[in-house]
């Protein structure tokens, strides 16, 4: 079963599990603009609580904000994480929801937004958007390295175990049509890190579209090297992180999508700050081209394989 | 007048580079002609250098500690009136000085392991880019732990750079007192170092009789004194080794390996080992076969007053050709001295001991018995030359009628 | 009777200038159905409490004397679970009157808030108010969300968007009308307009015959009254309350407001002049009444924002 059906049924076992749980999304009652709606739409018990938005996504956002104060849990499912770029001002309201009200009102909303090259859509639909999101205070950002786990990602991200606050998953789009077998169906702990490779003379920190690339690059390497997956980019786990770096002193950030002032260079900082004692090379941060880019050039919005290597080897040999 | 480039002249006979001890004028100062610029550390002594104008100094191009070439440019001086540069003083561009005074560039986590493996950075090699990471500390610190050991095999790839020099594992504890390692007493273990790594070393010792000696010093005693002198039993063993070295000329030798030659002293030029408060210096008495007791006896004490002063010549602290070390009355039993490189030979002289003896008549008489240790360079002395030697000398010890004999 | 020309057309009038009911066919009298007295009252305290926060110097402050009769029905007319979203100028007295106390509204936080917005920028706690988010327009979205939970969760109940006719220029406001719409959600959508006989702001262009007749025309139950009117304005939200709750669908009032900041404004364009005058005729207002209804009020502010003799 490819992906995007897996998360299609996962969804639908969310709303079955609780019935604070609603679906909002562009088209979400035809099955939405990828599909992800269509299993809660054909299920009758569920269909009542799929809610079509207009196109506009700060609507689709203020209208989740509205259907949490009153007591819901809404899952967004938006066409494309690109629709955050509109839906800005009214996914930072969402965020201060808690904080305007005095903690009397929480906006446990979902949203999941597929990001990054896959289809062939270019521009704004080859944007990641991490370095967007992760700013933002009281957003909680996690981002799918791992096809398999797509659908337990989300479970877990709609359990709100973290804390009621409004979540975003990054779904890359290369992932979403390919079959994968059968699913993960719990994340193993701790959610926000997880150690991909063990090695000992660099480490390499990657998520989302970027993880294939890097474990790709290490595996064609006769050199070994920590790969850390960052599943939480918001809040991120600084402690967890700052040991990981710690172990090896030689760090690369694979980012997906240009990583000036964004995700990579926060975690840059943190270690020049927290681990400066451990580094033994330059922090290097390997991301993509800044967009926009055309549709058949999309794919370069992502690290390649081989400016991860030259990084590795730059750190390790330095 | 310009810019004049101030240059590290020539400060003795085969010196190649000097240590700055101290700036005597700061940049903006005047400076006049024969007035001293700065004092220069060399393997032999401090000196103060004088500059050749009359002027103002704009520039300081070396820092304190900084080991400079004969030849290179250590400032700038110009003429009277000049304004000094306010820009940084340029780094010193020759290659000899950059392991003193240039800042180890080392990344945090390898300042860190060092830090805590009580590892010194500025001992440790750096790469062919002047860089230390973490592995070149962790590597010094395993050699320091197994010096047995062979490196670790370098990785597959990519390829690990040559193994460092073994540096040693220091641990400092608590109430150890530090003492900087640096000028003169860097300069006496560069020396011995090389000595001892270098020339093959061979001791032999022998037991004297010097009954007869010291009668006859005790009776010139009084004597020299009344010419002001203060006669030790050095200038006889001077005597006796000069006598010696005429008879084994190799022993008064010097060995050019890179020419592929032994040089044989003319001169006999002892060097007379001297503690001062620097550390040990060696200055030398030149000629010293053409001096008399009395006059050796007035040479030694006036250089080794000269050289506790810090007072020494260049001329009197160089050119020895064999040197003769003594503890006086803490001289011990034997030793094993360390050539006074590059000599090929060093007498140490020991403690005179009364002892009894079997005199000739086979009566058990007190004596007065002195141990010789002679060390020798044995790529160029062999043993039986170098014991042949030291029985010259001991020759003319036992018997002091034969340095009457064979002239004064 | 007097007209000028902030008196809006093609209205029909339930209170007139000399306060006078206008008894309609089979409309029923509202001096049996109103409390008009608890409704004068809550009027002049709200009036009070707007003149109390323009003397405390607040930045960017716009007053809302001329538009109590809207604030005053919403609180009297919802049930206190049921939501109302409004702006920064209707939550003061919204808030007062239900049941914050008037000096927790002037301070705009209570003690230890983490956002100290301005008064009615924070939600106040317990009263059921919605927060006045920086985005423009942003909480009409909001309002709809809640709406759309309370359809889902058969409530019978409704939630109240009160806004100025300016916001229904922006995007958001078209966009949660399509979704109240499509979605037949019990939301009551409180428009306050304004006349500008002086000057028309650029946005009036769009606004057609009115905000009103542009919300019949994309499905929605409107109505359009005199917001001077007090009578007219309450029936109105009672009359798009009960149809939100009773499942027809999202439901527009749109109150002509005068604003009383304008010097050449008549008195009876001002609500509670034109409900003072009914009571007056009716013997039910006497000037110590009046001074006591205020003195209620003030006694309840800090001493330092009473004004000065």
């Amino acid at each position: 079963m490819i992906v995007r059906d897996q998360l299609a049924r996962r969804l639908a076992a969310l709303l079955r599990d609780d019935p604070r749980r609603v679906l909002l999304g562009e088209d979400a009652r035809d099955g939405g603009m990828l599909g992800l709606t269509r299993a809660c739409v054909e299920d009758p018990e569920l269909e009542a609580r799929v809610i079509g938005t207009p196109l506009v996504p700060a609507l689709a956002l203020a209208h989740a904000g509205g259907l949490a104060i009153a007591g819901l849990r809404p899952i967004v499912a938006l066409p494309s994480a690109a629709a955050l770029y509109e839906g800005f001002a009214a996914l930072r309201e969402l965020c201060r929801l808690s904080l305007c009200t005095d903690d009397e009102r929480s906006a446990p909303a979902l949203l999941l937004a597929p990001c990054g090259p896959g289809l062939g859509l270019g521009g704004d639909g080859a944007d990641e958007l991490s370095s967007l999101l992760a700013p933002l205070s009281g957003l909680r950002v996690l981002a799918c390295s791992d096809p398999r786990e797509a659908a337990a990602l989300v479970r877990e991200a709609a359990e709100f175990t973290a804390g009621e606050q409004p979540t975003v998953v990054l779904l890359p789009r290369d992932q979403l049509f390919v079959d994968v077998g059968d699913p993960v169906d719990t994340l193993e702990e701790p959610v926000a890190l997880r150690r991909l490779r063990h090695g000992d003379r660099a480490t390499v920190f990657c998520w989302g579209a970027a993880t294939a690339r890097a474990l790709a690059a290490v595996d064609a390497l006769e050199v070994a090297v920590d790969v850390i997956e960052l599943r939480a980019l918001s809040p991120l786990d600084r402690a967890g992180l700052v040991a990981a770096a710690a172990r090896t002193g030689k760090l690369v950030i694979a980012h997906p999508g240009p990583s000036a002032f964004g995700v990579a260079a926060e975690l840059a900082a943190l270690f020049a700050d927290a681990a400066i004692l451990h580094l033994d090379a330059p922090v290097l941060r390997v991301g993509g081209e800044a967009g926009p880019l055309a549709r058949d050039t999309e794919g370069r919005a992502l690290p390649s394989v081989a400016a991860i290597t030259e990084a590795i080897l730059r750190v390790v040999t330095f | 007048m310009s810019l004049i480039e101030f240059k590290l002249p020539e400060i003795g006979e085969g010196v190649v580079e000097g240590e700055i001890v101290a700036w005597l004028k700061r940049p903006g100062e005047a400076i006049a002609a024969n007035e001293a610029l700065v004092e220069v550390m060399t393997d032999k002594a401090t000196i103060e250098v004088p500059s050749p104008l009359s002027g103002v100094v704009l520039e300081l191009r070396a820092e304190v500690g900084d080991i400079c070439a004969v030849g290179q440019v250590i400032a700038a001086l110009g003429p009277a009136g000049a304004a000094p540069r306010t820009e940084p003083a340029a780094t010193p561009v020759s290659s000899a000085t950059s392991e003193a005074g240039a800042q180890v560039l080392a990344t945090p986590a390898a300042r860190a392991l060092a830090r805590e493996s009580g590892i010194d950075l500025a001992a440790l090699p750096v790469d062919a880019r002047g860089r230390i990471t973490k592995s070149d500390v962790i590597a010094a610190r395993e050699r320091a732990a197994a010096p047995a050991k062979t490196p670790p095999a370098p990785v597959a790839a990519p390829p690990a750079r040559a193994p460092a020099p073994p540096a040693r594992q220091v641990v400092v504890r608590e109430g150890d007192e530090e003492l900087p390692f640096r000028g003169m007493r860097r300069r006496i273990a560069e020396g011995l170092t090389r000595s001892y790594t270098t020339a093959v070393h061979y001791t032999y010792v022998e037991q004297i009789n010097v009954t007869k000696l010291v009668r006859l010093r005790d009776e010139a005693k009084a004597l020299a004194a009344e010419q002001g002198v203060a006669l030790s039993y050095l200038p006889f063993i001077i005597k006796a080794v000069v006598h010696g070295l005429r008879k084994f000329p190799i022993v008064n030798a010097e060995l050019d390996e890179a020419g592929a030659r032994i040089l044989i002293k003319r001169r006999y030029s002892i060097g007379v080992a001297t503690a001062t408060e620097q550390g040990l210096l060696v200055p030398v008495v030149h000629d010293a076969d053409r001096l008399s007791i009395l006059d050796l006896a007035r040479e030694v004490a006036r250089l080794s007053e000269a050289t506790r002063a810090g007072k020494a010549t260049r001329d009197e602290l160089t050119g020895s050709t064999f040197t003769v070390s003594s503890l006086g009355l803490i001289g011990g039993v034997m030793a094993t001295p360390i050539i006074n490189y590059p000599e090929v030979g060093i007498l140490g002289v020991h403690a005179i001991r009364k002892t009894p003896v079997v005199d000739e008549h086979d009566n058990i008489v007190i004596g007065h018995l002195m141990n010789l240790s002679v060390s020798l360079d044995h790529r160029v002395v062999d043993g039986f030359e170098g014991a042949q030697f030291l029985q010259e000398v001991r020759r003319y010890l036992e018997d002091p009628n034969m340095l009457l004999l064979a002239g004064i | 009777m007097e007209q000028s020309p902030w008196d809006p057309e093609g209205v029909t009038p339930r209170l007139d200038a000399s306060g006078t009911i206008v008894l309609a066919d089979g409309a029923p009298d509202p001096t049996a159905t109103i409390d008009l007295r608890g409704f004068y009252r809550a009027m002049v305290h709200a009036r009070c409490l707007d003149l109390a926060l323009a003397r405390a110097g607040l930045p960017m402050w716009a007053p809302a004397a001329g538009e109590e009769a809207v604030t005053a029905s919403c609180a009297s007319l919802c049930d206190p679970n049921e939501w109302i979203y409004a702006g920064v100028r209707d939550q003061p007295a919204l808030a007062m009157l239900r049941g914050v106390s008037p000096a927790s509204v002037l301070a705009g936080h209570r003690d230890g808030a983490r956002y100290r917005g301005a008064p009615g920028g924070a939600s106040l706690p317990g009263v059921n108010l919605g927060h006045v988010p920086e985005t423009l327009g942003l909480y009409l979205g909001l309002a709809a969300g809640h709406a759309h939970a309370l359809k889902l969760e058969r409530a019978g109940q409704a939630t109240v968007a009160i806004f100025g006719e300016g916001l229904t220029t922006v995007g958001l406001y078209r966009e949660t009308v399509s979704l109240a719409v499509a979605c037949d959600l019990p939301l009551v959508l409180l428009c306050k307009s304004q006349l500008w006989p002086e000057a028309a702001p650029a946005e009036a262009a769009v606004f057609g015959e009115s905000v009103a007749e542009r919300a019949r025309a994309v499905g929605m139950g409107a109505r359009r009254v005199d917001g001077a009117d007090p009578v007219a304005v309450y029936e109105a939200i009672e009359w798009a309350l009960s149809r939100a709750r009773y499942g027809r669908g999202p439901t527009l009032v749109e109150a002509v407001i005068t604003q009383l900041i304008h010097p050449d404004v008549p008195g009876h364009r001002d609500p509670i002049e034109r409900l003072r005058r009914h009571l007056d005729r009716a013997g039910q207002w006497t000037p110590t009444m009046q001074d006591a209804l205020e003195a209620e009020l003030r006694g309840q502010l800090p001493r330092d924002e009473e004004e000065a003799p």
